[in-house]
Parts: C-alpha cells; structure tokens; sequence
C-alpha cells in the first residue's frame, strides 16, 4: 500500500496534474467514460442495488453528466488566482489568491449510490489538479470491479488509481498519508477516519449520516407532501443518507399521512411492489435483518411483508412510535417509515434539538412564517422545505453535514474549494526601501502613532485622498531619515 | 473532578436558548472586547513586557491594533456576513428559494499559545463572537501575565453566560480536550495540533489548527543585500524571533551569503544598536526551556553575527549561523528564536528541491529583483501556507488574505471574513413551493424513458447521448 501511495505521489510530483488544459483533457475522459460506458455502468449500479437501469441513470449518471459539465464550464475561472482589497501599505504591491492542489487525495465512497458517490468527488479533485486514489466501498461489489476497470482505460493511470479491498485493505490505507480525505459513510467509521487522519494532519471532509427528521405542519397540502415524502423515502429503498428518515406531525394527522402515503405507494409502484422494476432491495443480508429488527414492536399501519430470498422489504409506515424504541435510536436507512406524534412546532423543534444534528431536514406546511421558525430554531447540514432530497439536485449549495452528520462539504465549486488550498499571495517590489524606514527599529512613539494610524485607517474614498496619504507617507519616512541623522 | 463540566453545561445551556443569535447580542460583545483592550491597554503593555520583553511598538503593532481593526472590521460587516446569501438556481428550482444560511456551531473552544497571546486569543474570539457562537477561551500558561488579564479581566465585558476564560497546563489542556465541542480553534506547534485533531475525531469536531514550520526564504543574486537584509531582519527579529511566521532560515548562493552576511551585520547594527542587549525593541525569549533550547542551537554551523546569550534574563542576541548542514539541530525543528542559519544552494532548481523536500511550511519567502523570473518560479513551483515576494509577512496584516496553513503547518483558515467563515456552518437551504406538483411528477415511477427526458431537461444536462432514450 505503501508503494502504490508513493507511486501516485511521485506522479503529482512530476506536476503533470496542474495544467489546466490536462484537467480539462481528464474531465473530458470522464464524460465520454460515463457516456460511452454508460450500458457496463448501468448494469452493475442495477445488479449491486436491484435497480433499473432507468433509476441508475437518473439517480446516479445526470448527476456526474451535469456537474462534469459545470466544471468544464467554469473551471477556467475557478483556477485563476483572485485579486483581494488591499490597504495603504500593499496599495502598490500585487495581492491575490491562488487555488492551488492539496496533492494526493483519498476517495472512500459509499454503498448506497456507489457511482456517484465517488465520481463526483473525483470530478472535483481532478479540477482542483490533485492525483487521487480512489477506494470503492466493497459491499456494491459490482460497481467496485467496474470502476477498477474502467478507469485506468480513459484516465491518466498513475495520478489516478483504484484501490479495491475490504476493511484489512481500508486500515492499511488509512495508515498512509494522503493530503486530503473525502469519505463517505457512517458516523462510527468517520470517527475511524478523522483519527487515522489526525496522525497526519490530513484535512478530511466527511459525509456521514443522521436520522433526518421530517415535520409535516397541519396547514399543509397533505396530498402533495405525502407524494413527495414517498418518494424520498422510498427511492433506493431507502438507502439513501438525506431520506426522511423520520415524521413528526400531530396525533390527528397520522392516519391521514399513513392513508396517502399508502395511496402513493400503489400508485408508484403497483399492486405487487415485488414486481415493479423501480421498487429495489436491500444492499445485503445483515442490513436486511438489521432492518427486520426495528420493526418488532412496532404498530405497522401498513407494509412489513418481507422476503429474504431477495432481501425484500415492503414500503412500511409505523404509527405511534415511542422514541426510545430501537427504530428511532439508529438511522433507518431502510423503507420503514415511522410517524412520531408531536403536540406542536415548539415541541417538534425541541425532539430534533435533543438530537444530533442531521444531515438533512425536512419540513412541510403552507405558512412561511413556520417555516422559517423550524429552519432558525434547529440545525442540520441542509434544509428543504416542502419537498426532500432536492438541496442535493442544486450545485451552487454545498452539501455536507455538520455535528455527528459530517464536516465539510461539496458539490459544485465546493468540491473545487475543498480540494484546494486558497494560498494568499503578495508580491512587493525591492524598491522603494526608504518608505520602510517607519517599521525599522529603534522605536519610537511617534513611530507608534504613525504604525496606528496606516493600520487603522479605512481605505478612503476618492484616489485623490489616497495619493495624498500615500505622499504624507512617503514624507513622514524621509524626515525620520532626516531627524536620524 | 472535571472542573470544566459546569461551565462547559453553562455555555451550552446559553447557547440552546439563542442567546448568542442576535446581531445586537454579537456586536454588544464585540464592543465589550474593544473596551477591554482600551481600558486594560497599560496593564495589557506592562504584561506583554514581563512576559515577552515586547517593546510598545511592537505590542501596539502585533497585539492591540490588529485585534483592534478586527473588531472594528466585524463590527462594520456583521450584518452583511450574516445574510443569508442567494445562490443561482437551475430550471428546477426556478420558483425555489435557495440560499446558505450562516449559522454558528455552538460551544467553541479556542485555544492560544504564548508568543503574541493577546492577537492569537482575541482575533479569533472576534470571528466565533460574530458568528454567533459561545466561546471556552484557554489562554497560555506560558505567558503568565497575559493569561492572569484575560483570566480576571476579560470576562468582565463579555456575557459571562456564555463566555469563559479557563486555566490550565497540558493535563488539563488534555482533560479539556475529553469534552465535546462543537469546533476547535488550535494555535500552537504541529506535535500538539495532532493531539488536537485526535482528540476532536472522538466527537467527530471540526477543527481549523495555526501550526508551524521551518518558513524558507530563498535569496536571489539578483539583488540589493542591504534591502533584503533590513526586510529579513526585521522579521525574523521581530519578537525575538518568536513568530510561527518568521523567516526561518535563508537559501542562497555562497556568493550571496558573501554579501548577505555584513549587510545583516549592519542592519542588526542600525535596529538594535552595538549592544543589542541594551535595546528596548529586542524581545526576550519566553522560557527557561526554550532559552537552553535556542542555546544549545547555536553550536550549529559557524557564528557569523551575535551567538551571545545571557541565562539570566533569558536574553539571546540577533544571530546569523552559516556553513549549516541540512542535517544539524538547527535545521530540523522550526527554530522560534532570534537565530537565522543560511543554507548555500547552487541554483533556484536546487532551492526548489530543498524546499519540496520538506514538510509544507507556513510562509514561504523570495527576494529578487527579476520578479518574473524568480519570485513567480518559486510561488508557483513550491506550496506553504502563505507566501509573500521581496518582504517578511506582511500578508499577514491585511484581512483580505485567509491566514493558515497546509499540510503539517495547518488546515483552515482566518481573519476578517474568513474568521467568520469558519466559525458558521454553511447550511444549504432550498424552500420550495407546495404548488406546481403537476411539474415534479415527472420524477415519480414508474420510470418512462419519456419523463427521463423531461428531467434532463429539468437539470439543464446538456449533449445528452443517453442509450435509455
């Protein structure tokens, strides 16, 4: 592991990653790897997940196509360097920002969506002009074997390589030193990392998880919330990390909620959701009765049919959930849907506030104004209000966690920023000397007065004013070197 | 006993209850700050003298005006830093409200060393202050007389519910670190900034750490030795060299160490006078520990200027080493002391190498008159935290520029806005109608290569050659 580290550190070394024409000219591998490929890919995202390939494409390749484009598109703008305000004392110097590459970053992708989750990192480390190894979660065995094989067919095979392996192979990784860490994953597993990072100084983003809670208000259109709930929760079968994981809403709304979500049910997925081609499976036979588990108990309003054979859960909503119960002491991560009856706002805000603080929250109801209150009261890594899931479609908002669901975040130009170091810059002139002579002992108080006053003093407005302090400047320096001799 | 747990509850309790939230609460407080420094200025100057020997000038200009146009800047700007801030939607999210919404992350520990502990306690309090967070401030013991103000003093002009100062050494710095918190600040060396980090991976606590390194400052031939000498005397003097940012050693040609060496002679001269131990402006080192350290460094190479030191008040004169051997004392922990080795290279290639070599620093220095040439050859062929062309680190005074490290120098960054950055978490906010349902239903199943196409479109992905179509 060692040797392969050194390897793809010696190839950033060699600078080859920094040009911007060979980010781009890799970006563009990229996209035709996804478009060209698009059938293997499809296939093994379907075979890992018991998807359809219809699902793999939405939920995993419009993503990449789309951010590959973004950054293609702005990625000229994002690596050059950036000008910043300066003050009396840097007015003639040149002062900006430079996005520079960290090095050699460390991808640990996910199960769930496993594609996405490591292209889209990728995207943005290639972008930023790191080299990078990428770790493939073992359990979408699949997805794993494809990446491994595709990759070093379109990129540059020594900045890029795939590492394929379990949790021996991950530990000996994790020894080694990276320049970044971006992993995806649980929260006992992130805690692993930061640790094994730590022993480094490696800077890590991690993307962890929660149990993203859902309020649905009284005043709200029931009937649409329930649709998009639904289909939040269910998508992936549930596997996803930002699914409401969770409803909080009044006593009297429940049998409603479980009436319409039962209706959407049907009407995504038929009559026999064991034959509809979008309905998928659990990732394996642990999480399929780790799942079956949380449901001993529980009032199962509707669903709970399972098959183990396929490791088939049904869409399931749960009723009356006491919240000390095993359901709601772990993230689901599963179709299993428990309603938690609260009195009101205030006492729903108050249950997510004992909490950790989730990934995502959720929040539906016609009135702005407790909307707002929910969003100002509470905290998460993102918020949609209305709706789930959708903050994540949105590249110009950084998704990421925060307290127990992550640090850092990405996307869009966040992943560019986050796999950069922002290096600040300025450049003076040798000349020009004799105007220093204010900052070189021996001191003085009026030597004081004067620091104060050139760092203290707001940029004035008007060139003219600013000629004029930069001479009083000047002249203050040459009678110090009068007064000296 | 953890004598931390009740005023760790206090802060949290302060912090649930919103007290920290309004713009009127933050500003309050800052104001607070800025009469601390000005009613305590006397105390806070005699502090810094006891504990540093830091002349007036130097408090003035490294300690009390910088932590003052920090506040001031906050105090300008914290409205407008707390906005929400709008991002650009695609179609469809077109009718969407979607923005980032600046939030604190509740109880933040900061923790300051002992070499400019008034700036390294208070510029960072600034940024958690306005980001609306509530503060554990862990001054060092180091600087006794500094930490006893910020321990009596400070908490007088802040709301005591929601900010502490606390004591302590290492065991209970490490104690400290057992709790949870929700972010932590660390300036200090690399070896603690690991323990840092491990002890915020437990918690799962993001952390910005101000470390250090050996800063290289790569002289040219190409130009003038007596303005290079002032600007690198001055900046590696400063404080008697005691600045995570100070030029740590030199890299030039024999031929340039030839002329380099009388010119920091005489600028040694000029500053500090004949007898250097005589000036008020040079400081005086922090410990008996570090004093026998920084000694035992000046065995290293040869003597070319000062290598004076006197135990009994800690005093070590301004010092240039050369013939130094990359392999010696003096070249392997970041010196922090008023001693500058020079290190002879044969070229900018060799330079380079040198630098590559080696852990990333924090600032990285180039003398040169050929600008082009060299001073952009080695920005851009070598990485450190921050780097500043033909002066010492002035970039540190502007708050435009985010001030940090990389690689075994640090990670994150701040100043100015960037303070404030890093103390908000960034939520991601999308408010969406409850309307227009007829439009999203494209996403529902069952899946159809037709609704396919409708959220390509939606998402705005271009030259689609999708097969499923």
């Amino acid at each position: 592991m060692e040797r392969l580290v050194q390897r793809v550190r010696d190839a950033f070394r060699s600078g080859r990653s920094r040009p911007l024409s060979f980010r781009r000219q890799q970006l563009e591998a990229l996209r035709r790897l996804v478009q060209e490929r698009e059938r293997d890919i499809l296939a093994a995202i379907a075979a890992d997940l018991s998807k359809s390939e219809l699902n793999a494409y939405s939920h995993e390749v419009i993503t990449i196509l789309g951010e590959v484009d973004l950054v293609l598109e702005q990625l000229p703008e994002w690596v050059t360097a950036k000008p910043v305000k300066k003050n009396l004392l840097t007015m003639m110097d040149e002062v900006y920002v430079q996005p520079e590459p960290l090095g050699v970053v460390l991808i640990i992708g996910a199960w769930n969506y496993p594609f996405v989750l490591i292209m889209q990192p990728l995207i943005g480390a290639i972008a930023a002009g790191n080299a990078v190894i990428i770790k493939p979660s073992e359990l979408s065995e699949n997805t794993a074997k494809i990446l491994a094989k595709l990759l070093p067919q379109y990129l540059d095979q020594d900045l890029y390589t795939v590492v394929n392996g379990g949790v021996e192979e991950t530990t000996e990784l994790l020894k080694q030193r990276f320049d970044h860490i971006l992993y995806t994953g649980s929260t006992a597993v992130g805690k692993i990392v930061m640790a094994a990072a730590a022993k480094h100084l490696t800077p890590v983003t991690l993307e962890l998880g929660g149990k993203s809670p859902c309020y649905i208000d009284r005043d709200c259109d029931l009937d649409v919330a329930c649709r998009r709930i639904a289909w939040g929760k269910y998508m992936n079968c549930g596997q996803t990390c930002i699914a409401p994981d969770y409803i909080l809403c009044e006593p009297s709304l429940q049998s409603q909620i479980v009436q319409k979500i039962k209706e959407t049910v049907k009407e995504f997925y038929g009559e026999n959701i064991k034959e509809s081609p979008d309905y998928e499976r659990i990732i394996n036979l642990r999480h399929f009765k780790r799942l079956l588990s949380l449901l001993e108990g529980q009032k199962i309003a509707f669903g709970g049919e399972s098959d183990e054979a396929t490791r088939y859960i049904a869409p399931t909503v749960l009723t009356d959930v006491d919240p000390e119960t095993k359901v709601m002491q772990e993230e689901i991560f599963g179709p299993i849907l428990p309603i938690v009856p609260v009195k009101n706002a205030d006492e729903a805000i108050e249950f997510i506030n004992d909490r950790e603080k989730p990934l995502a929250l959720y929040v539906f109801s016609r009135n702005n104004k407790l909307v707002r209150r929910m969003i100002d009261s509470t905290s998460s890594g993102g918020v949609t209000a209305n709706d789930v899931i959708m903050h994540f479609t949105l590249s110009s908002l950084p998704f990421g966690g925060v307290g127990s669901s992550g640090m850092g975040a990405y996307h869009g130009k966040y992943s560019f920023d986050t796999f950069s170091h922002q290096r600040p810059c300025l450049l003076k002139s040798l000349k020009g000397e004799s105007a220093n002579k204010l900052r070189y002992p021996p001191n003085s108080q009026s030597k004081v007065d004067w620091a104060k006053f050139f760092l203290l003093k707001k940029f004035s407005k008007g060139k003219l004013g600013l000629l004029l302090l930069a001479i009083l400047g000047v002249v203050a320096a040459v009678l110090f070197k009068v007064l000296d001799y | 006993m953890d004598p931390f747990e009740d005023t760790l509850q206090r802060l949290r309790e302060a912090f649930r209850e919103g007290r920290t939230r309004s713009a009127e609460f933050r500003a309050a407080q800052l104001k607070g700050l800025d009469r601390f420094l000005r009613e305590h200025k006397q105390q806070l100057q005699e502090a810094l003298l006891q504990d540093l020997r830091k002349s007036a000038f130097e408090a003035e200009l490294s300690e009390l005006s910088i932590s003052h146009a920090e506040i001031n800047l906050a105090l300008r700007n914290l409205r407008a830093w707390m906005k929400d801030e709008k991002v650009p939607r695609n179609l469809a999210t077109q009718l969407d409200s979607a923005f980032v919404r600046k939030e604190p992350f509740g109880v933040v520990l900061i923790i300051a060393p002992w070499n400019y502990p008034l700036n390294l306690i208070l510029v960072p309090l600034v940024g958690a202050i306005a980001a609306g967070n509530c503060v554990m401030l862990k001054p060092s013991e180091v600087s006794k007389n500094t930490e006893k103000i910020l321990v009596e003093m400070l908490p007088r002009y802040l709301d005591r519910s929601c900010f502490a100062v606390v004591l302590g050494g290492p065991e209970e710095t490490g104690q400290l670190l057992e709790h949870k918190f929700d972010y932590i600040f660390f300036t200090g060396s690399t070896r603690v900034g690991k323990i840092v980090m491990a002890a915020a991976a437990q918690h799962l606590t993001p952390v910005t750490l101000e470390l250090g390194g050996k800063n290289p400052c790569y002289v040219d031939d190409d130009c003038d030795p007596q303005t290079v000498a002032n600007r690198v005397a001055l900046f590696r003097y400063f404080n008697a060299g005691q600045t995570c940012v100070a030029p740590d050693y030199v890299l030039c040609s024999p031929a340039m160490q030839e002329r380099l060496v009388p010119a920091l002679q005489a600028a040694i001269t000029r500053f500090y006078g004949e007898d250097p131990r005589a000036s008020p402006d040079l400081g005086r080192i922090i410990s008996d520990k570090h004093f026998q350290r920084l000694r035992g460094l000046l065995g290293c190479g040869r003597v070319a200027v000062g290598g004076q030191s006197e135990e009994s008040d800690r005093y070590i004169a301004p010092t240039v080493l050369v013939d130094v051997q990359e392999t010696e004392p003096v070249m392997q922990e970041e010196i922090f002391g008023p001693i500058l080795p020079i290190v002879t290279v044969s070229s900018l290639d060799e330079a380079v190498d040198f630098i590559n070599r080696r852990e990333k620093p924090l600032a990285l220095y180039a003398f040169s008159r050929r600008s082009q040439q060299v001073v952009k050859q080695v920005l851009a062929r070598t990485s450190s935290g921050g780097f500043c062309g033909n002066d010492g680190f002035m970039h540190l005074i502007l708050a435009s520029l985010p001030f940090g490290g990389v690689g075994a120098s640090g990670m994150g960054s701040y100043h100015g806005k960037f303070s404030f950055d890093t103390f908000s978490h960034h939520r991601a906010c999308l408010l969406r109608r409850p309307g227009l349902e007829k439009m999203y239903s494209v996403r529902y199943p069952p899946y159809s290569p037709r609704s396919l196409r409708v959220l390509l479109l939606a998402m705005e992905t271009r030259g689609c050659s999708c097969t499923l179509l």
